[in-house]
């Protein structure tokens, strides 16, 4: 399965191929030469884009940053691109999903609108827009994560720790509710509702809309799954249904009738169509004005943004009640990701690249790569493996071990690639 | 061997406290409406380091200290054949089943937790409803829970995958619930944890072996079974501290001092113990890799060579793969940060020790062979030099 990106123009799947230089080796020889020679499952340095990795959760590393983003405040992430901005985000999101400390929070995750003209600044209607199939897309996969359909007063008589989902709306709220998906939503509700009752989990919808997603903690059964798409399909509107206008009025009913104690609105890509700071600056500038009026109605914005961008935010933005975190990467923290990348793609086997080198290889060699980085950040070491496996492939094929020929044609390629 | 106490005995645990306190300090700190970040705990340790003890003395303290009594809610779940014996009030679900009842398994034990929660007979939905129940379960009961579960290693993955899915990870992001698991390695067999919430928020604690004078206040508790506590050095020098092993060799000595009756077959009785698992090809496999400190595929060929009597190319690449997979699967073995597969420095040590004792010239000719191996290396890969220098002076000392 490639994996799949969303265009927030046009909110349509497209695919893409992993961006990776061994791709054109990716073969079932590969494949083999990975699992029974290296014993690992699959390859762990073959996603350089965070957001396309559904592995990415269960080797995230640097949870000291991530305990600055979980809170009721607005708060500014910075990090080169590839730093990990996105694999933070992805974070977040799977908490505030997963109801980290008995919370529950709505995770909006916004890419802002595709500027047509960098100078040019767009018109508030088009973040509304983006806002609105943002807000959809995260409540319906909230909706049908946990539905609890199987949860009846008589079977489950404790109304007050019920998890209050799309089961427990009355009837005129889950009509309102559709209404706004059928609204918002970037492609038919039917459509989307046929996917995961044909699938039978919420697979369909995590790799289009958020490939990250995948695996959440108790995900529903299909049953559980296929009562809600029923359940959905019932609650059609009436004509005297109405309607919230889209953006804050949108979230605040939202709020208000599914219990959420607060929103995160998680700003990320702003770099992923323009790199010049003062053009995404000029982006970002119509969500900052709102960011101090939505935190007092608990709409939080957390913005994930390149580093460039910190100077060019006036001061007052980064102060107060904002928590501000800079990643930086160490070479221990850089050797972290590849330690834990191997343990999760050998199933908990090893986790060093020593395990699949040969002896000619010296045991500090992760720390030779993460010292040879430029700049140091986890995409690089990511770039720098890649030509590790692709130099091996060529020299000698799909087998036996990495040499240090390997790694060292490797670095010498690297600087000055 | 029949008399050794394996079973858990409160009377009879010894040290310890600051690894009880690790758990005990949070229960505390949620006691005090403090919120507590890391709430998962995981004990890891080597066979008969006395994890499983452990877990019984911090469920034991939390219902019979008055700190804790009726102020925090432990429940205990033991995994596997449960060797420290089960609680009264604990559940139990043993690592005899055929694989394709481990799903059922699960669900049934998340059931008897919901129960145990007060959460009485849930109906028979699936696991992802049960875990509904049990997490309200714990939110009833209006005070700290503390979820002790022994054994992790001994289940196989699709058992794990279920426990992770549908129980440890819903749970754990709720405030009041601690985790304190216990197993041998960090990874279970073929199974590694891959939910963020049980890695990014949990507190590690590898169980050492004892000091002599912890090993000494051992013996001396046990002095009504006749272990001595002048036998401590002994013993000591001899399994290297390791609790189990404490008292299997110390029932070999007697008088004043204490002498050995039978040193080797003190250790070769020990070493049995601590292999009693393992199936007999697989602990050759063991005795003929003890003598060295970390191992691989491409440093097993001429040690197994010298045991077997067989040439070393005998033993290619995939053969050695699959021993060193069978012998990490025992939980015996497992990868040693960035040097290689290391045994358990409890089994280790043993083992060596029984072969030097009981097979002096077998000891001596594996010690050559990892030396011959270590200097090869270190003459013909210059860069890593410094990797297989010490090993080849380690070795040398011994022949």
């Amino acid at each position: 399965m490639a994996p799949s990106i969303l265009s927030s123009k046009t909110w349509t799947t497209i695919e893409i191929p992993p961006r990776s230089v061994t791709a054109d080796t990716d073969t079932d020889a590969k494949r083999r030469w990975f699992r029974e020679e290296l014993g690992l499952y699959f390859d762990p340095f073959a996603l350089l884009d965070a957001g396309t990795d559904p592995y990415l959760p269960q080797y995230l590393v640097g949870q000291r940053a991530m305990e600055q983003l979980w809170g009721d405040w607005p708060s500014f992430l910075f990090a080169p691109p590839g730093g990990g901005k996105t694999a933070f985000r992805v974070w977040l999101t799977r908490v505030c999903r997963t109801g980290q400390d008995g919370r529950r929070i709505l995770p909006v995750v916004l890419a802002p609108p595709r500027p047509e003209e960098p100078q040019t600044p767009l018109p508030w209607e088009r973040y509304i827009e983006a806002l609105s199939h943002a807000i959809a897309a995260s409540l319906l996969l909230d909706l049908a994560y946990q539905p609890s359909s199987s949860l009846t007063p008589q079977s489950f008589p404790y109304p007050q720790l019920r998890p209050s989902r799309f089961f427990d709306l009355s009837e005129d709220e889950r009509r309102l509710v559709r209404l706004v998906l059928e609204r918002d939503l970037p492609m038919p509700l039917d459509y989307l509702l046929d996917q995961i009752a044909d699938e039978g989990s919420l697979a369909p919808w995590s790799r289009t809309f958020d490939p990250p997603s995948l695996g959440l903690p108790n995900e529903p059964a299909a049953e559980s799954l296929r009562a809600f798409c029923k359940a959905m399909r019932r609650a059609a509107p009436t004509p005297s249904s109405q309607l919230p206008e889209r953006g804050e009025k949108t979230i605040q009913t939202l709020r208000t009738i599914l219990g959420y104690s607060a929103v995160y609105l998680l700003v990320d890509e702003a770099d992923a169509y323009i790199q010049d700071p003062k053009a995404i600056v000029r982006l970002l500038k119509p969500l900052w004005a709102k960011t101090t009026a939505w935190s007092r109605q608990a709409v939080f914005v957390k913005y994930f943004l390149p580093e460039e961008v910190r100077s060019k935010i006036p001061a007052k933005m980064l102060t107060g009640p904002t928590k501000c975190v800079i990643i930086q990467w160490e070479p221990e923290t850089l050797v972290q990701v590849v330690r834990e990348r191997l343990r999760i793609a050998s199933e908990g086997m090893f986790r060093s690249l020593i395990a699949i080198s040969t002896p000619d290889v010296n045991e500090d060699i992760e720390f030779q790569l993460a010292r040879a980085l430029q700049p140091p950040i986890p995409r690089e070491m990511l770039r720098l493996l890649q030509r590790v496996f692709f130099v091996h492939l060529q020299r000698v094929g799909p087998y036996g071990r990495l040499q240090q020929e390997d790694y060292a044609e490797a670095l010498a390629w690297y600087p000055g690639r | 061997m029949e008399r050794l106490p394996l079973v858990y005995n409160d009377p009879y645990f010894v040290d310890r406290e600051e690894a009880l306190a690790v758990v005990l300090d949070k229960a505390r700190a949620l006691l005090r409406g403090e919120p507590v970040r890391n709430r998962t705990t995981t004990y890891y340790g080597p066979r008969g380091s006395g994890k499983s003890w452990l877990l019984r003395e911090l469920h034991h303290r939390l219902q019979n200290t008055p700190e804790f009594q009726n102020q925090v809610t432990s429940l205990f779940i033991a995994l596997g054949p449960a060797t420290a014996g089960v609680p009264s009030d604990g559940l139990h679900v043993p690592a005899d089943k055929t694989t394709e009842k481990w799903v059922n398994e699960a669900a049934d034990l998340f059931k008897n937790i919901a129960q145990k929660l007060g959460m009485g007979q849930p109906p028979t939905p699936g696991a992802d409803a049960l875990a509904t129940y049990v997490i309200a379960g714990c939110r009833l009961q209006g005070c700290p829970v503390v979820i002790i579960v022994d054994g992790v290693d001994e289940m196989p993955p699709e058992f794990l995958r279920e426990l992770e899915n549908h129980f440890l990870a819903p749970l754990s992001p709720e405030p009041y619930v601690l985790f304190v698991l216990g197993g041998r390695i960090r990874d279970p067999r073929k199974y590694a944890w891959k939910m963020p919430e049980l890695r990014l928020y949990a507190d590690e604690v590898w169980l050492k072996p004892f000091a002599e004078e912890d090993t000494r206040e051992q013996l001396k508790r046990l002095s009504s079974l006749g272990l001595s506590p002048k036998a401590a050095p002994e013993v000591q020098k001899a399994g290297n501290g390791y609790p189990l092993s404490n008292v299997v060799l110390a029932t070999h000595l007697e008088g004043d001092p204490p002498q050995w009756r039978d040193k080797g077959a003190a250790l070769r009785e020990c070493a049995d113990l601590l292999l009693e698992n393992v199936t007999p090809p697989l602990r050759d496999y063991f005795r003929a890799l003890c003598v060295l400190r970390s191992f691989d595929e491409m440093r097993m060929p001429p040690l197994l060579a010298v045991w077997s009597g067989t040439p070393a190319e005998y033993w290619d690449y995939q053969c050695c793969r699959r021993i060193r997979e069978d012998m990490v699967a025992t939980r015996l073995a497992r990868w040693g940060e960035s040097q290689g597969f290391v045994m358990d420095e409890a089994v280790r040590v043993v083992l060596e020790n029984d072969l030097r004792e009981n097979e002096p010239q077998r000891w001596r000719a594996l010690h050559r062979a990892a030396y011959g191996l270590f200097t090869d290396w270190a003459n013909r890969y210059p860069t890593a030099k410094d990797r297989w220098m010490p090993e080849a002076e380690y070795h040398q000392q011994f022949i």
